[in-house]
């Protein structure tokens, strides 16, 4: 199209007009800012009147909730807690009216308070109140009844609540961890299950560790668990009921099985058996039975994992050569490589929120790393000597692995954001290893 | 040819150069054609100025003299967004409130405690800022450029056209023009240190939030700043826009008041839009 010369200043204003609404507002634009944790203030948490719990007094108590609100928020790594040096003690009444002169003086972005506060049941109510200090309003409240015994349950539901509204992730606190437990000389090592809290806290051993316990994996219910033992030299997969503190085997036959994992409906066990010099994988009704066979090809299929809808499978496979990650239906059809990257891929997970795939990687080292479930944009998250066996939070933001030291064959928890930031150290009494990361308690 | 003839000759030509010269200048002078060039392109040669403030109506009570004849009142240039409404917190069932009754004890006065070093973001020199910060890249913006499917050089030549006026008094608008572009550079520095961008995946950091802020003349904020819309949301990070929206809020809020030009206020700073763009952060 030609415009006849005269009529371009007429075209080129119509089209200024349209581009540009009549707005006479000065535009600013913020193109850039600081990555930094936010400032928030988590005060003592005041109770309206002391009262003894078996727990502790109620006065007490709201000083501890309050630090395990305060210990949640700093390792999640997003929020800075501010110092108690630089917080004041709240009183019941301001836990509704906080005193936003003070707080907004102390640079804290975000105030938590909250009570504690004995039930005549013998219960405690946990109030838990997130402000925004700039706006002066309140953004979310949340009220937890709890046995005393389960005050830091109701201090972690209180972190999640001010994690979720103000991230906008999933909640993740209120959580537990299996893994294998280690002591012991490097030539004979004693591998004991253990559960505990996210944070550690309420670590109990469920195995005595008489025999090697491996791979242990949270039922969706939270009341098995299933795992591989070397039972008369023999690994084979279990149940084990937390209530009961009974085990069982799962598939009743002469071979080796192992790399168990529950569906995300619990119905089903998927799991490798060796027969025959060849390892597929198969899938097998968590109260037992018939195994079904899902994979054929010659090689060891293993490290099968469901996706949380349940519809796909993903499981790593030396088929070609070296272990590659591939993914599959859950009826065992349609079965694609997806890593292509250098090196070999083990033990892939598939993340809670159904987008990405965790992955050990093999080659210079063993690293943690996550793609995406098509196998695009890999990214390695750590770089430890031997950092492996990786296991998603229940929100899907964080990486559970554990990471053996070079020479000493010691090897301890870690976790890592899925940026690939904020990597700590677990704490657990002893070495640590396979750690499997529950869903969220009801 | 004698020699007065050829005197007179020389004589005449000389005068018919003169006559000439005299007409063509005279020419000139009355006929006036267009400008040679467009000089006012100068003007825009200031990074950092977003479209629609690339021509700002130039400030009231700046240089005076420079006032074109305007179209249209400046004031009504104006449109006060439609109020949106911020998105509230959710207030859920009014679970175990502390019934706020006196406290029993009666709490003893907590001295204020002189909050201990409070992370005061570091104030840049304003009029260090105001002279050189605007960053030198121009950055081709993704979503806007394509938008506009015109290149930033062209965009940044036109609202010289445009604006009203501008060939009588290129001189002074320019000014204004510069001043503004400063002063949008100065703001951007003030905010900029008080944006704590949320942290979260790629895909969160690509939504962009606009947000509208009125400033009294005293620098201090007239009215919560409201957010007027959202871009680069898709359905993968929709949950995170909240949040996105309130760190930008947040920005703002922490970094009031603002001291800033005070003869640049009117037709200036008093009435801002924000464009926070986190994904250009690294």
């Amino acid at each position: 199209m030609r415009l006849p010369f005269a009529l371009i200043p007429i075209a080129l204003t119509a089209m200024l007009s349209l581009a540009t609404p009549a707005a006479a507002q000065l535009e600013v634009d913020i193109n850039g800012g600081i990555a930094q944790p936010m400032p928030i203030a988590i005060p003592g948490m005041p109770t309206p009147a002391v009262a003894n719990t078996p727990a502790g007094d109620t006065a007490a108590l709201g000083q501890r909730v309050a630090e395990v609100v305060t210990s949640d928020l700093k390792n999640s790594g997003l929020f800075n807690p501010l110092p108690k040096s630089a917080l004041t003690t709240v009183t019941h009444p301001q836990v509704t009216a906080p005193d936003y002169i003070f707080w907004t003086q102390s640079g804290a972005q975000a105030l938590v308070q909250g009570f504690v506060q004995a039930n005549g049941d013998s219960t405690l109510t946990v109030g838990c109140y997130l402000y925004d200090v700039l706006a002066k309003k309140e953004l979310v409240r949340q009220g937890f009844v709890v046995t005393p015994a389960q005050w830091r349950r109701a201090a972690h539901k209180c972190a999640d609540t001010v994690y979720m509204r103000l991230t906008g992730e999933g909640a993740y606190f209120d959580s537990r961890v299996v893994y294998v437990s280690e002591s012991g000389p490097k030539t004979n090592r004693t591998k004991r299950l253990a559960i505990m809290d996210q944070d550690g806290a309420n670590h109990r051993f469920i195995t005595n560790g008489q025999t090697i316990v491996l791979t242990p994996r949270f039922a969706p219910n939270q009341q098995t668990i299933t795992y591989m033992s070397y039972t008369n030299n023999r690994p084979r997969i279990f149940v084990y009921d937390i209530g009961s503190g009974k085990q069982r085997l799962v598939v009743d036959q002469p071979t080796m099985t192992f790399a168990p994992r529950f569906s995300p409906d619990g119905r089903y066990i998927i799991f490798s058996m060796a027969v025959g010099g060849n390892t597929d994988i198969y899938r097998v009704s968590s109260s037992g039975g018939t195994p079904q066979r899902l994979t054929t090809s010659p090689g060891i299929d293993t490290g099968a994992s469901y996706s949380p809808d349940g519809s796909k499978i993903v499981f790593e496979s030396d088929r070609s050569g070296g272990q590659q990650i591939y993914v599959m239906n859950a009826d065992g059809s349609n079965q694609n490589r997806i890593s292509f990257g250098g090196g070999r891929y083990a033990t892939p997970v598939w993340s809670p929120r159904g987008d990405l795939i965790a992955f050990t990687k093999l080659g210079g080292g063993f690293h943690i790393g996550i793609m995406g479930i098509d196998g695009s944009g890999e990214k390695v998250l750590t770089n430890g000597w031997q950092d492996e066996g990786p296991s998603w939070s229940p929100n899907g933001r964080v990486i559970m692995f554990f990471r053996t030291g070079q020479g000493s064959g010691k090897a301890d928890l870690w976790s890592v954001d899925l940026t690939g930031v904020n990597e700590r150290a677990i704490p657990t009494p002893l070495d640590g290893s396979d750690p499997a990361w529950g869903p969220l308690l009801p | 040819m004698d020699r007065a003839e050829g005197a007179g000759l020389g004589v005449a030509l000389v005068a018919h150069v003169a006559l000439l010269a005299a007409m063509s200048l005279g020419l000139l002078n009355t006929v006036r054609p267009k400008p040679p060039k467009r000089e006012t392109m100068d003007v825009m040669l200031v990074d950092k100025v977003a479209l629609q403030s690339a021509m700002p109506k130039p400030a009231t009570d700046a240089p005076q003299a420079a006032q074109a004849p305007e179209i249209g009142p400046v004031k009504d240039a104006a449109p006060e967004p439609a109020p949106q409404p911020v998105p509230a917190p959710p207030k859920p069932a009014p679970t175990p409130a502390p019934t706020p009754k006196p406290a029993p004890t009666p709490a003893k006065p907590t001295p204020p405690t002189p909050a201990p070093a409070k992370p005061v973001p570091a104030k840049p020199a304003p009029a260090k800022a105001a002279e050189k910060t605007p960053p030198a890249t121009p950055k081709p913006e993704k979503g806007k450029a394509k938008a506009l499917a015109l290149g930033n050089d062209f965009l940044k030549g036109i609202p010289a056209e445009k604006s009203p006026g501008k060939a009588a008094v290129p001189r002074a608008a320019a000014v204004d023009a510069q001043a503004m572009a400063g002063l949008v550079a100065l703001i951007a520095s003030k905010v900029k240190p008080c944006y704590t961008v949320p942290a979260g995946g790629s895909d969160t950091q690509m939504i962009i939030s606009r947000v509208h802020l009125r400033l009294k003349k005293d620098g201090s904020i007239a009215a919560t700043p409201e957010v007027v819309g959202n871009s680069g949301v898709t359905p993968v990070n929709q949950p995170y826009v909240r949040q996105m929206n309130e760190a930008a809020v947040r920005a703002i809020q922490r970094c009031a008041a603002y001291n800033l030009p005070p003869e640049l206020y009117t037709g200036g700073w008093e009435d801002l839009i924000f464009t926070f763009r986190p994904s250009a952060m690294n």
